[in-house]
């Protein structure tokens, strides 16, 4: 206990001198975290333009309809008239600034009355096929909405039914995964600093002619990287609260344990990494890149379940996804689904990297020459 | 001249006294773009369970084969033998009353269940499911049906992973050139052989230019790995090498200027990692790497025209794509940037590291 203590003590000097570490947990997450939620947290509707030249009524009526409908993210319509003129509307579109031209002819009604086919032309961009889909579909959106207004033909019923009992935005889901993101890096880059540290003050040869296992320095290195963990972690809580609202407290009985599991795995292996690296900036670039890579693929942006073929198999084999699914379903559904057999895994991840950092670290730094 | 070659060597081999940072730095991209073209191989297809089957319901083999122009599925089907009410599936479909014709008008009864928190698949799973249902009533409308008449600006939709594939290499040039810049100067402090370069003669523009010439050298092998292994798994081959070479080589001159800033400013790799890292996404996605900007409205537009790269991942995507790019604009904007950040990359050198303002 008292090597313990008294390597607590000496890396909490190391870190006083020199605190950068902890920016790595906070800063990262938090650009992370600013740029999901400018692109994920205020959904804008799609600047358009809905050029209406019919001579009839239900041009007008056709556009309000295209105009009109609401998407279920964030309640705002899908598409915005952002210009009515179609001569300037194709100027825009073409130097990019609308993302689509809808022309709706000046026979329109006359052929929609006597069924003759109407035709509306869509101008868009298809630089990619989610881009298409969405400019696609939400068109056909205003279109149904058309014809069950206006098209006496048309009857038929789609009936919406929720299981869940809320709706929440992408954005609260995504800010849930850096939470782990940041908690994650804090207590990664803590252990690794620390010991590049030492390796640069020459310190680290000591352990080699201590006569005692370096054990207590192990521990003292994991508990001092969780507390970082903790220290960044609690920061982004605290940015997800000023910016979604969400209060992350509520649920730190459920939060807190899948959070230490998944930090102490990350810890632990920032052990093994660092013990192996030979410079601090490839280990620090090294397990940054990693730590990100295997965040987007256990399902840090949205739920690991829509994950199909490989990375479907790959995320069963990262801690984290089972780590989000627990506080995910703590802070967002009413009841936690297969809460042993995820906690199951998650120690057993810990364990295995656990016995991997302690024999590596015991062998790097104390019994080999 | 002969300074210049040998700061370039310099360099060059001290790749091998931080080989680690030097490989991930030209990995990274590679990775991502690998991760992300698994996360899209199927593309914009949502599973979902339908009940009863194709072969029960016309409605269901319509959503099955509910397609985009290109081909690509909407909805990847899965048939439940039972109702679905009491099932456990995720997303699913119930054909309650097949829709047809009767006294003149069409009815029809269709349960649509949401299991996800999620509004975005929400959205998604809604708007697909719409759009099936107005294209199968077209079918009994004949006439009366509205036809939309596509006039795209590529001849077919760019598969998702090979549209990522291009933005990611613009990604990738962001931030090899950032982290190969700024680590070419945060060496020099962390090697403590920094005071060589204030008490130097050499001119500052040998010193700066070797590095740049160096940092670009670099960035142009981690590029063509990427245009590798892009081509490889998306068979995208670019259209126009020349452009494709000026408009990396000024990405790279731009960034690799802007990254030995960082490195001069800061002093430190574990900082100006950060901030490279930070500054990569922020100008990615800025610059309309993960979506068109001008959802974000005119004025966030505009001040994307400032960012070099905007102007990159523009003239990447016309290289392979075609479309319509202002080319001229482009390059020429990319040069403005280049002239604007090594002038003050300039200033911070004279000043930082080589004038005497480094002594004080």
């Amino acid at each position: 206990m008292r090597l313990f203590l008294e390597e607590m003590r000496k890396i909490r000097r190391i870190f006083r001198a020199d605190p950068k570490p902890i920016l790595a947990g906070i800063i990262a997450p938090t650009a992370i975290l600013v740029v999901f939620a400018l692109t994920f947290g205020s959904f804008k509707p799609f600047p358009v333009s809905v050029v209406n030249h019919d001579r009839g009524p239900l041009g007008e009526a056709l556009q309000q309809e295209i105009l009109g409908q609401i998407s279920p993210l964030g309640a705002i319509p899908y598409f915005r008239n952002a210009e009515p003129d179609q001569e300037a509307a194709m100027r825009k579109y073409q130097a990019g600034q609308l993302l689509g031209v809808i022309v709706i002819p000046e026979d329109f009604t006359d052929k929609f009355q006597a069924a003759q086919g109407p035709k509306i032309v869509y101008y868009f961009n298809n630089y990619n096929t989610d881009l298409a889909k969405n400019l696609r579909l939400y068109l056909q959106e205003g279109v149904l909405s058309f014809y069950r207004q206006y098209q006496p033909a048309v009857a038929v019923e789609v009936k919406e039914v929720y299981t869940v009992n809320r709706q929440v935005e992408w954005f609260d889901i995504i800010a849930t995964g850096v939470l782990l993101l940041a908690t994650v890096l804090g207590g990664m880059f803590n252990f690794l600093y620390m010991l590049f540290k030492e390796r640069q003050y020459g310190t680290l040869l000591e352990y080699r002619l201590a006569p005692r296992s370096p054990s207590p320095s192990f521990w003292a290195r994991v508990v001092f990287a969780l507390l970082m963990s903790a220290i960044t972690g609690a920061v982004n809580g605290v940015l997800v609260y000023l910016m979604t609202g969400m209060d992350l407290w509520a649920h730190l009985g459920h939060i807190l344990p899948p959070l230490v599991l998944v930090s102490l795995c990350y810890i632990f292996s920032s052990a093994v990494f660092s013990l192996y690296a030979g410079t601090f900036a490839g280990a620090a670039v090294g397990s940054m890149v990693g730590a990100l890579l295997l965040w987007f693929m256990s399902g840090g942006i949205t739920s690991a379940k829509y994950a199909t073929g490989i990375i479907n198999t790959l995320s069963y084999q990262i801690p984290n996804r089972y780590a989000l699914s627990i506080i995910r379903d703590a802070v967002f559904a009413d009841q936690i689904e297969q809460l042993a057999t995820n906690y199951l895994i998650l120690a057993a991840f810990t364990l295995v990297s656990m016995t991997v950092a302690l024999a590596s670290y015991r062998r790097k730094m104390w019994s080999s020459l | 001249m002969k300074r210049l070659g040998l700061v370039i060597k310099k360099e060059l081999l001290s790749v091998k006294a931080n080989l680690p940072f030097n490989l991930v730095t030209v990995l990274s991209p590679i990775l991502f773009f690998l991760m992300f073209a698994l996360m899209l191989a199927q593309d914009i297809s949502l599973p979902v369970v339908v009940h009863p089957g194709p072969d029960q319901s016309e409605l269901s083999e319509h959503i099955a084969g509910f397609s985009t122009p290109g081909g690509t599925p909407y909805f990847t089907t899965v048939v439940s033998p039972e109702p679905l009410e009491r099932t456990g599936y995720a997303n699913k479909i119930e054909v309650e009353e097949e829709p047809g014709l009767a006294g003149g008008i069409i009815t029809g009864r269709i349960v649509q269940y949401f299991e996800d928190v999620n509004s975005n698949m929400t959205k998604n799973f809604r708007n697909r499911l719409t759009g099936a249902v107005s294209s199968y009533l077209g079918g009994y409308l004949g006439g009366g049906a509205i036809s939309v008449e596509e006039i795209t600006q590529y001849p077919r939709d760019i598969p998702w992973s090979v549209s990522f594939g291009a933005s990611t290499l613009a990604m990738g040039i962001l931030l090899a050139g950032l982290l190969f810049g700024s680590l070419s100067f945060t060496q020099e402090w962390e090697q403590e052989v920094h005071k060589f370069l204030t008490l130097s003669p050499v001119k500052p523009w040998w010193v700066l230019g070797g590095k740049m010439v160096a940092g670009v050298l670099k960035g142009l092998l981690a590029t063509l790995l990427f245009l590798g292994v892009l081509g490889l798994l998306t068979r995208a081959i670019p259209a126009r090498w020349g452009l494709l070479t000026g408009t990396i080589v000024l990405a790279y001159g731009c960034m690799v200027s802007l990254g030995m800033l960082v490195g001069i400013l800061s002093r430190s790799t574990l900082v100006s990692f950060l901030v490279s890292l930070v500054g990569t996404l922020a100008l990615w996605i800025a610059g309309g790497g993960f979506g068109s900007m001008a959802v974000f409205g005119q004025w966030m537009y505009r001040l994307s025209l400032l960012n070099p790269a905007t102007h990159t991942l523009d003239l990447v995507r016309y290289v392979y794509f075609g479309g319509s790019a202002r080319i001229h604009a482009g390059v020429t904007a990319l040069i403005i940037s280049n002239l604007v950040v090594t002038s003050l990359l300039y200033v911070a050198y004279s000043r930082k590291v080589a004038g005497e303002g480094a002594i004080r």
